[in-house]
């Protein structure tokens, strides 16, 4: 099997605390790979790491098989990022921060000025297009960084939490788009906390827990390692530990 | 209401504390970076304890002097440094990022009443630097005047000093939120901004201009043998002194310096500071008010497309770093410290013709500007100053979009070399105007040396750009380039380098000229020396780069996480 991501004892530490503590993750190209894990798990670090944002503190990548380190501008020429902190320039415009990414990976003005046209108006920002992004609420600076990070048609996308804040109209479309996106050969690694999101469109999952992988495969073979029945919430609460008692206080 | 301003208090406290321990600092450099930015503050605290006890001191004589008759200079020191502590108090709030109005509406969502809010905010004043060392003064004059034996006049005093306090607490308040107000719509923001960037320094520049004298005139008068006359005209100065009879610090003054049996003297001066008192905080509690009622900010920017100028490639650079300088151009011309680069060295440039055309000459902290090549070579290098703020501190311009730049088919070398060429842009704008408008509005002098002036810059700035890319990466600071004053600032340390390295980049140019022109008296080789310097200049730079981009190799992860 092909990999578009491959990590071999993937570590990365902040002084005295593991942030990713070791991590194999295989990413089968062609997949819609969901990453999963509590709130502080290691999800955005793994992600900062194989997107060259942070350098790993131990082991090894492969991304679309090149080594990110070694070669970083080749593997971000063939992949698109929507960051947690969604990374835009506050003083463009949407149409201008485009046109930024698309100058930066030397595309044809033919290309870039259709391709923004067809983005800005699937993420129905057409009537934005010329206001600062700084103007922009969450939703809009979300659909903006989605469509800079598929201005380039990359063959791999890492997506954090992507659909958080998008409303239901742009989020049916945006899920579209990466379903056909997949079909046509292309990878996803995303990561969510709404986990219904993870379970209809994600073909693979990887469960991460105090910066270790718990859990990793199809969906179908992570399921079929717990009880029948059992909804990926449920399977999710059993791999990371994380049943407590239910708080009844009784001054609320 | 107790319990109230104890949550305040401690508030205050709490993030003064955290601001000095918890730094955040990810590696040994940052830490020294933010250090050295904490080592001002930190003086000025220390210094302040030093400064209220010689001002109390101050106080107390001048109480006493004033009481017994004796001494009245320390009295008159007190009404000066008032008068400055009030004009502190207008110009504070706006230059000077401690006192934001708008944490109050925070609060809006705990159960405090607003008249409580109103009060925590013009209490919070008190904090101030300039307030607290107005408080030691006030508070002992009475003090001394009473231990002179002038009980009365000591309680007037008191009365007026609590009125003067209010006033300048009053006053900050007040001109803080009608700051948030006059901000809350951001294109507003950008504008007003720009203005007060480029009209606070050359209010500096009104006297000169109002008393400024023809060279004719003066001529005249000196062969006439008489002193030229510095002032302004009658009616001005006529209604200047009126008005300085109103202000708070002449009034406590007059109330302070009261003699006893004179109770018109008093009560006249101590109405007046009251009603100002009353006045202020009323407004102070209507614009507090009006910024809780209206908090959001209103309306979008836009922005033109300027056709197809920024969709084309800068010659000589590769696509990536071509895309780097164009952003950084028009990210530094969408703010309002970006664009006072261009306007005030074009607004000076202008001042200093008008005042050249109408004296002769421009004498600026010691040297004669009296000829357009003077003019323009002195306007031209406080342009490639006037960015030291952007370009010793050139990754916070892109905040968040630094961490885009590293998701991007980017090398680091199309960074920097994009970062420099975007700097040498906005710096090459106001320059080649001011050297084109100079040209033309005193022409004359060697075409050579005119010559000589844009290799001389070019030189300058190359040797600049590496230290600047190296002290931005060292000294990285978060700022907001929409504000003036020390918030738009770059770190005080990468501005202190950044100006040596500027000044040690410019000499070779200063001293090949002077070679030229005063040890060979050809100023025609002016040119052709200063081009052989540019060559050589081009290659240090060149050289300096590769460790330079090693540096920001070794902080980029820093950096990402900074902005």
């Amino acid at each position: 099997m092909e990999f578009a991501v491959e990590t071999r004892g993937l570590a990365r530490t902040f002084g005295s605390l593991r942030a990713v503590d070791g991590i194999d993750l295989h990413v089968p190209t062609g997949s819609f790979y969901g990453f999963l894990g509590p709130n502080g798990a290691g999800k955005s670090t793994t992600i900062k790491c194989l997107t060259g944002l942070l350098r790993p503190t131990a082991g090894d990548m492969r991304i679309l098989g090149i080594d990110p380190i070694a070669d970083p501008v080749s593997v971000k020429r063939r992949i698109g990022v929507v960051p947690e902190d969604l990374a835009l320039f506050e003083r463009l415009t949407a149409s201008e921060m485009l046109m930024f990414i698309g100058q930066v990976h030397g595309m044809a003005d033919e290309t870039f000025k259709s391709r923004s046209a067809d983005l800005l108006s699937l993420m129905d920002l057409n009537s934005a297009a010329t206001t600062l992004v700084a103007d922009f609420s969450h939703g809009m600076r979300k659909k903006l960084a989605l469509a800079a990070a598929l201005l380039p048609a990359p063959r791999l996308l890492f997506l954090d939490e992507p659909f958080e804040g998008i409303d239901a109209v742009a989020s049916r479309q945006i899920k579209d788009l990466l379903h056909s996106f997949v079909a046509r050969g292309g990878t996803i690694f995303l990561t969510s906390h709404i986990l219904e999101i993870v379970e209809r469109l994600s073909t693979h999952i990887g469960v991460i827990a105090q910066g270790r992988l718990v859990a990793q495969g199809s969906l179908a073979d992570v399921r079929s390692g717990a009880a029948v029945g059992k909804t990926l919430e449920e399977l999710f609460i059993d791999l990371v530990g994380g049943e407590r008692a239910a708080a009844d206080f009784d001054w609320l | 209401m107790t319990r109230i301003f104890r949550a305040f208090l401690w508030l205050r406290w709490r993030v003064l504390v955290n601001s000095l321990e918890r730094t955040g600092a990810r590696d040994t450099i940052e830490r020294f970076s933010l250090a050295t930015e904490k080592l001002g503050p930190i003086m000025a605290l220390v210094l302040l304890v030093p400064s209220s006890f010689a001002l109390a001191a101050l106080g107390l004589i001048a109480g006493h002097g004033t009481a017994t008759g004796e001494w009245l200079l320390p009295m008159a020191l007190v009404r000066y440094f008032l008068l400055a502590s009030t004009a502190f108090t207008l110009i504070g709030p706006i230059i000077l990022p401690m006192r934001d109005g708008g944490n109050a509406i925070r609060f809006l969502l705990l159960p405090i009443p607003r008249l409580a809010l109103y009060m925590a905010h013009v209490t919070a004043a008190l904090a101030d630097p300039w307030v607290l060392l107005t408080m030691p003064p006030l508070a002992t004059i009475p003090i001394g005047l009473a231990a002179g034996g002038r009980l009365l006049s000591a309680a007037s005093a008191l009365i007026a000093g609590t009125a003067f306090l209010l006033i300048i607490i009053g006053l900050t308040s007040l001109i803080s939120s009608a700051i948030h107000l006059l901000l809350r719509d951001r294109r507003r923001s950008d504008l007003v901004m720009l203005f007060l960037v480029v009209a606070l320094p050359m209010l500096g520049l009104v006297p000169t201009i109002v008393t400024a004298q023809r060279a004719s005139e003066r001529i005249a008068e000196k062969s006439a043998g008489r002193r030229p006359s510095p002032h302004a005209p009658a009616v001005m100065e006529i209604a200047a002194r009126r008005a300085y009879a109103y202000l708070p610090s002449e009034l406590y003054t007059k109330v302070a310096t009261a003699g006893t049996g004179t109770r018109r003297s008093v009560v006249f001066p101590l109405a007046g500071l009251a009603a100002i008192a009353f006045a202020v905080q009323a407004l102070g509690f209507g614009a507090f008010k009006r910024m809780l009622d209206m908090p959001q900010s209103l309306g979008a920017r836009r922005a033109g497309a300027f056709g197809g100028l920024w969709s084309r490639r800068i010659p000589g650079l590769t696509p990536a770093a071509s895309a780097v300088a164009l952003a950084h151009v028009r990210l530094a011309m969408r703010t309002p410290r970006g664009r006072s680069m261009l306007a005030a060295p074009l607004l000076m440039l202008l001042v200093f013709g008008f005042l050249i055309r109408r004296t002769g000459e421009m004498p600026f902290v010691g040297v004669r500007i009296d000829t357009g090549l003077s003019l323009a070579t002195f306007m031209a290098f406080i342009s490639v100053l006037s960015i030291l703020p952007f370009a010793m501190n050139q990754f916070a311009i892109d905040k968040a979009g630094f961490t885009r730049q590293m998701l991007l088919p980017l090398s680091l070398g199309e960074l920097l070399a994009g970062k420099a060429v975007g700097n040498g842009l906005v710096a090459a704008l106001p320059a080649v105007c001011c050297f084109a408008l100079s040209a033309v509005l005193f022409p004359g002098g060697s075409p050579a040396l005119w010559l000589a002036l844009l290799i001389a810059l070019a030189a300058t700035y190359i040797l600049v750009a590496p230290v600047a890319a190296a002290l931005s990466a060292v000294f990285p600071r978060s700022v907001d380039l929409s504000s003036i004053g020390n918030g738009s600032n770059a770190h005080q340390a990468a501005g202190l380098l950044g100006l040596l390295s500027f000044v040690v980049s410019a000499a070779p140019s200063a001293l090949l000229a002077l070679f030229a022109v005063h040890l060979l008296h050809r100023p025609e080789f002016t040119p052709l020396l200063l081009a052989v310097w540019l060559v050589a200049a081009w290659i240090v730079s060149r050289l300096l780069f590769i460790p330079v981009r090693r540096l920001v190799a070794s902080r980029c992860e820093t950096l990402a996480q900074y902005y």
